[in-house]
This record gives C-alpha cells, structure tokens and sequence, in this order.
C-alpha cells in the first residue's frame, strides 16, 4: 500500500523533477567510475592516454581532481530534492490527515527521493561507457610501452589531448556495484537531510525551529586543510613525496569543503549588509530572502567558491609557466583541460542557481503575486533573484580566487620554487595584475552563469505572480 | 457624473470554459465603500481584480477617473496600482523575510523615496494603526490581526485613492475583523478614499454604503444603505 502511494506520488512530483535527480546521480556514479579507474591502471598502462593520466606519479591526483567534479553535482542534487517542496508537504500533510503514522510519512517522502536517485546511480556505468568511449585511451603503437608525452612534447598528437579514461582496465562488478551503492546513498542522504527540519501534522507542515544563524564553522576546516597543505610541503622537502601527495589531497578537500561550508555564513552575512544599507526594492527583498534562510542559495552558490580557489590556482601556475624560457605543450594542454574543467563546474553551478532560484519562486509564489497587484513590477522580482545569487557567489567568487593565488604562490614560494618566477625586471606587479585580471574573469563568468540561470527561470516567475496564485489553496 | 472615480461596462473574464464575469457594469463614487458580496465561486474576486486593473476583461471595460485601465499596458497599470490603489488580501501575504517596516516601506521605495523617508512614513503608520512597536518584528512573529493592520499600512502608505479588500477578515476572528473593519473604513473616509470591499460575511458587508451580489459573474441585487 506505502509502495502504491510513493509511486504515485512519484508520479504527481513530476518526471522532470525525477529525471533531473536521476540524470545527476547517474553523471555523478559516472565520474566516481572514471576516478576509479584511473587509479585501477598498471603503472606502464597498455594503452596510449594523455600524461596526466597515463604518468604514475601525475594519476593520483588527476584521480584526485576528478573525483571533486562530484561536488558541484552533489550540490546540484540538493537543490533538485527541494524542488516542489512547498506541494509535496501538502500531499504529505494530506496524507497524515487520511491517517498515516510519521514513520510511514518518512517511507513515502524517502520513495519519492530515493527510487529516482536509486535509477541514476544504476545507469551510471551506462553514462561512464559513453564518456570512454568519446574520452577513451587509444591502443599502443607496435614496439611501445608507453608514451611519456612529457618527455617527448613533439609527439604530442592533438586526439591523444583527449585520451583520459583508460579502457585497458575496467573496475569488477564488486566495485561499480559498490560505487553505484555507495552514490545511491549519498542522493537519498542529500534528500533526507533537506527535510530534516520538517514535521508533517495532519494540519500541515511545520520547520522545527527558524534555522539559527549559520555560524563560520567552515573556517575549521579551512584552517586545518591549510594546515595540512604546509605538512604536505614539508613532507615533500623532506623527500617523502607520497606522504606528501596524500596530505597534499586532504588539504585541498578540506580547503574545499571549507569554503561550500562557510558558504551559508557568507551568504548571511552579504544579505545582513545588504539589508542594512539597500534603499534599492530588488536589493532589499533579496537580501531579506538570503538573511531569513541563507542555507539553499548559500549552498547553490557554493561551487563557486570552489570554482574560484581553482582558478586562482590556475592563475599562478599559468603565470610560473608562460613566464618561463619556453611554453611546456604538456602544461598548456593541461592548463586548457583544467580551464575546460572549470566551464563545466561553472555550468553545472548555473543549473544549481536557476534550480534554486526555480524553487524559490514556487514556494513564494503567493507573495510574489500578491507583490505584483499592489504595483511591485515583474522586473524588480527578476532582479531580486539576480541580486539574491550575485550576493551569496560574488564573495565567494572573489575570496576563493585570492585564496587560491595566495596559497598556490605561498606554497611555490616556501619551497624556494616559485611558481612565478621573478626574472630581472619582473616585480611584484605583474603578478599582482595577473591575479587581479583573473579575478576579473572568474567574477565576470560567474555573472553570465547567472544572468543564464536567471533567464531560464523568467517563464516561471511570470507564471508565478499570475493573479491565480491570489487565490487561497 | 463627475464624482466617479471608477466604473465597468459590460465586463466579460472567462477562465477556460468557466464564465466568471457576465456582462457587469458598475459605478463607483469618490469615497464611497461599496460591498461585493455572494456565494464562493460567484466571480467576486475576479470583479476585484478586473477593477484594480490585476487582470484585464476580455470584453467591456474599466475605467479610473475617465482613463481605461483595460487598455493600459502591463507597466503603466502596475505603476497606476502601486501609486492610486491599495489592496489588501485575506492573508495579508507580507514578503515574510523582510521586517513590518521594511515590507511597509517597499512601494515608497519603489517609487525612488530614499530610505530615511520610506522607513519614517511606514513608521508613522505603523503607530496610527497601533502596530508600530512591531516595526522590526518578522511578519511570521505577529498574529492574524497585526498581519492584516501591517498589510494595511502597506496598502495606505502610498495615499491610495481607492482601497481593495479581499475578503479582509476572512482570516480574523469576530472582534479582531470589527476592529481591522473599523480601522479600514474610518482611515478611508477620513481620507476621501473610495473601498471596494469583497467578502461573503454579511456583518462585514453591513458596514458598507452600498452592496452588490454577485452570483455566478452576474449582479443579483443591489442596495444602498444610508
């Protein structure tokens, strides 16, 4: 019977909200799969892949950045759990009312989540054979081991640019079942914990409490990943360049996981400002929505910050190679995957933001409507959904540029090999200017992913403050 | 008449097959309190809508101070709704993430008033309707009766020249909606303002100069009390 009802109730929260959980959970089981076998790859591979992959030394932490790609996505999945949150709390209010217990409330909620993320994760491998087959490793010329692009940049050949996943391995049933299992679990995590403040009377449902304050935790674990970069340093002068790599991997998941944790406090507090000074309308409805619950745009916001600590990175590295005596093809090709790496993030953020700003919209469409009949015109909602994302992503887009160069040119420069190096007649300016353009590009590709994800929602606003949703429900 | 301040013709709505409105024609004096009243479903929110130029008729039409609002874009009829009207709904439907004097401040500052002004006047009427100490609460803190006083301000703050209550008690119990019915009618006529008051409770539409019924998009009756 609990089953029945989850189906349909499946079925009335729309299959485009399902096929948005699942398509995401399947690419995010799809990109676990390609880390993994990165790292199931022999350390003379059978197959010819670009050096980042196929170089032992350079494949953990290619595994490594890999992996993070499942951030944003994860990030994305709970923005789609909480689309249509405001009717799927009245179908299950309803449902308490005609008698069903809290329990099976929870069982029927989870259903509506978890069968849809459950179907991704199962098409996973799917999506990953089709990423090989376009991003595949090619077969080995006769007589090679294998090709180190590195040491022979003439035979670079531009498909072997796009050789990344290894197809001479593929991880056992054990291990897809267990990766598959594993995000399966993470999706329908990701939902529970977006409904974790709801209790589901018969007469509706209620928050447990106003979300307090988001408080800075995150500088924890920022502080301790930084922590464990400059152990990673030291290892690495000390000789002990694995020690080194591994601690060198936790930093920056730490450093990243810190900055999508404190993106809610920043959130709050660019809304808290905002409010205090605006005499702008659009400004002020939007800082007052991120300051009321800075949670969800923080969160959809918080990619960027990631997005940003990258680029950053990107910056230093970039100016320590073209600076140099001659331009590295290997590092150019790598820099140009990395920039490609960070228009996808970026995209992915954008369908984050127009999926939060998306559901935002739903939920308030009652106000929104009532806001437009005493005079408050559509473009003044449309630009209090721009200012909302551009308040919670510009800090972060700016901080974790700063972040990224600081650390990266610190780094370079504790080790006594710069990363840019200083030739005669180069000072600090030109590095300065450098960081300072790229905080000018990250900021300005964070403002088109939102003017994108904004317009994307433009239909629905309007249908939002039609004078239909005046009307009581 | 030169004292009609807004006026329908032969007003047509339909939504889908559903016939709202039939043919209705009304006038509306300066500072009079006219009462729409009738059965659910009857078209009385609709009639609200298409006088406060909400929604547009697809025949007929609807005239403020001689202009038809019918033929008005959707920009200059939202500007005319914020700078001539007041509305005020069953809920009262507030932004809930801005404080009381911030969501009574908002149309002054949409129509370019700089901050210290907006938040002065939403303060004085936020006192005069006894609800001032509440100026930094959240709309979520206040109950139903502070809820539909704040809207209130919202809906007078601007100086509106005709005030649309939908069903403004609905929400409200039996004291608290004669006491926001008393506040309403009393700042309105002291004002000059013309209301157009919809509801289904008699003792609501009791306070009314006139009354109209409305059943199924057609007047049934109509009266005039002294």
């Amino acid at each position: 019977m609990t089953h029945w009802i989850a189906w349909r109730f499946l079925r009335s929260a729309g299959w485009s909200r399902a096929a948005l959980l699942a398509g995401t959970t399947a690419v995010a089981t799809a990109v676990v799969l390609v880390a993994l076998t990165m790292l199931l790859l022999p350390s003379e591979p059978a197959e010819e892949l670009f050096s980042l992959v196929a170089e032992p030394g350079l494949r953990w932490g290619t595994a490594f950045a890999t992996a993070l790609l499942v951030l944003p996505l994860l990030l994305m999945l709970n923005q789609v759990v909480r689309l249509g949150t405001a009717t799927r709390e009245r179908r299950l209010a309803g449902l308490r009312l005609a008698g069903a217990t809290p329990a099976e409330v929870r069982r029927i909620g989870a259903v509506e989540v978890g069968f849809p993320v459950t179907v991704g994760a199962m098409a996973g491998p799917v999506v990953f054979a089709l990423l090989r087959e376009l991003f595949g490793g090619q077969r080995l010329p006769a007589g090679r081991s294998y090709l180190d692009l590195r040491s022979t940049p003439a035979l670079l050949p531009p498909s072997l640019t796009t050789a990344l996943i290894p197809r001479s391995v593929t991880p056992a049933w054990w291990q897809i079942a267990a990766v598959v299992a594993v995000v399966a679990a993470a999706g329908i995590a990701t939902g529970a914990m977006a409904s974790r403040h709801l209790i589901v009377s018969p007469l509706g449902v209620s928050r447990r409490a106003q979300p307090p304050a988001p408080r800075p935790w995150g500088l924890l674990l920022l502080g301790a990943g930084l922590v464990a970069m400059a152990a990673a340093l030291r290892a690495a002068l000390s000789g002990t360049f694995g020690r080194g790599q591994a601690l060198m991997m936790v930093g920056i998941l730490l450093v990243v996981l810190g900055t999508i944790a404190l993106a809610p406090w920043i959130a709050f507090q660019s809304g808290q400002r905002a409010a205090r000074r605006t005499s702008d309308p659009a400004t002020l409805i939007a800082a007052g929505h991120l300051v009321s619950d800075p949670g969800p745009a923080g969160r959809a916001a918080a990619a960027v910050g990631a997005i940003g600590i990258l680029s950053g990175t990107a910056a230093v590295l970039e100016l320590g190679a073209f600076l140099g005596p001659f331009v590295d093809p290997f590092l150019a090709i790598s820099y140009a995957l990395v920039g490609v790496a960070l228009i996808l993030v970026l995209l992915v953020t954008a369908s984050t933001l127009a999926v939060h700003a998306a559901e935002s919209i739903l939920d308030r469409r009652r106000v929104l409507a009532a806001l437009v009949a005493a005079g408050t015109p559509v473009s003044v909602l449309r630009d209090s959904l721009r200012r909302e994302a551009m308040l919670a992503s510009m800090p972060l887009s700016v901080g974790g540029v700063l972040l990224g160069a600081v650390v990266t040119g610190g780094v370079g420069a504790i080790s006594g090999r710069p990363v840019a190096p200083f030739q005669e007649g180069l000072t600090l300016v030109i590095p300065v200017l450098f960081v300072c353009a790229q905080v000018i590009v990250t900021v300005g590709l964070t403002w088109v992913a939102i003017r994108i994800a904004i317009r994307a929602v433009a239909p629905r606003l309007l249908k939002a403050t039609a004078p239909a949703n005046l009307r009581t429900e | 008449m030169t004292d009609v301040i807004l006026s329908t013709r032969a007003v047509e709505k339909s939504f889908g097959r559903t016939q709202a409105l039939h043919g209705v024609s009304l006038e509306l004096t300066r500072g009079e309190v006219l009462a729409v009243t009738g059965p659910s479903g009857g078209g009385k929110s609709t009639l609200l809508h298409c006088l406060s130029g909400i929604l547009c008729p697809e025949a007929g039409e609807v005239r403020y101070n001689g202009q038809r609002l019918d033929d008005l874009a959707e920009a200059p009829r939202t500007r005319l709704r914020r700078r001539e009207f007041g509305i005020v709904l069953q809920f009262g439907q507030l932004v809930p993430e801005l404080t009381v004097e911030q969501n009574v401040a908002l149309p002054l500052l949409l129509e370019g008033h700089d901050r210290s002004a907006a938040r002065s006047a939403a303060r004085a009427w936020l006192d005069r309707l006894d609800v001032g100490e509440l100026a930094e609460a959240l709309p979520g803190e206040l109950s139903g009766g502070e809820v539909q006083r704040a809207t209130l301000a919202r809906a007078l703050v601007t100086g509106p020249q005709v005030v649309f209550a939908d069903e403004p008690t609905g929400a409200l119990d039996t004291v608290g909606g004669e006491a926001l019915l008393a506040v309403l009618l009393s700042t309105a006529r002291e004002r000059g303002a013309s209301v157009v008051l919809v509801t289904h409770d008699n003792r609501v539409a009791a306070h009314a100069d006139r009354e109209v019924v409305l059943v199924d998009g057609s007047f049934t009756a109509a009266g005039v009390r002294s």
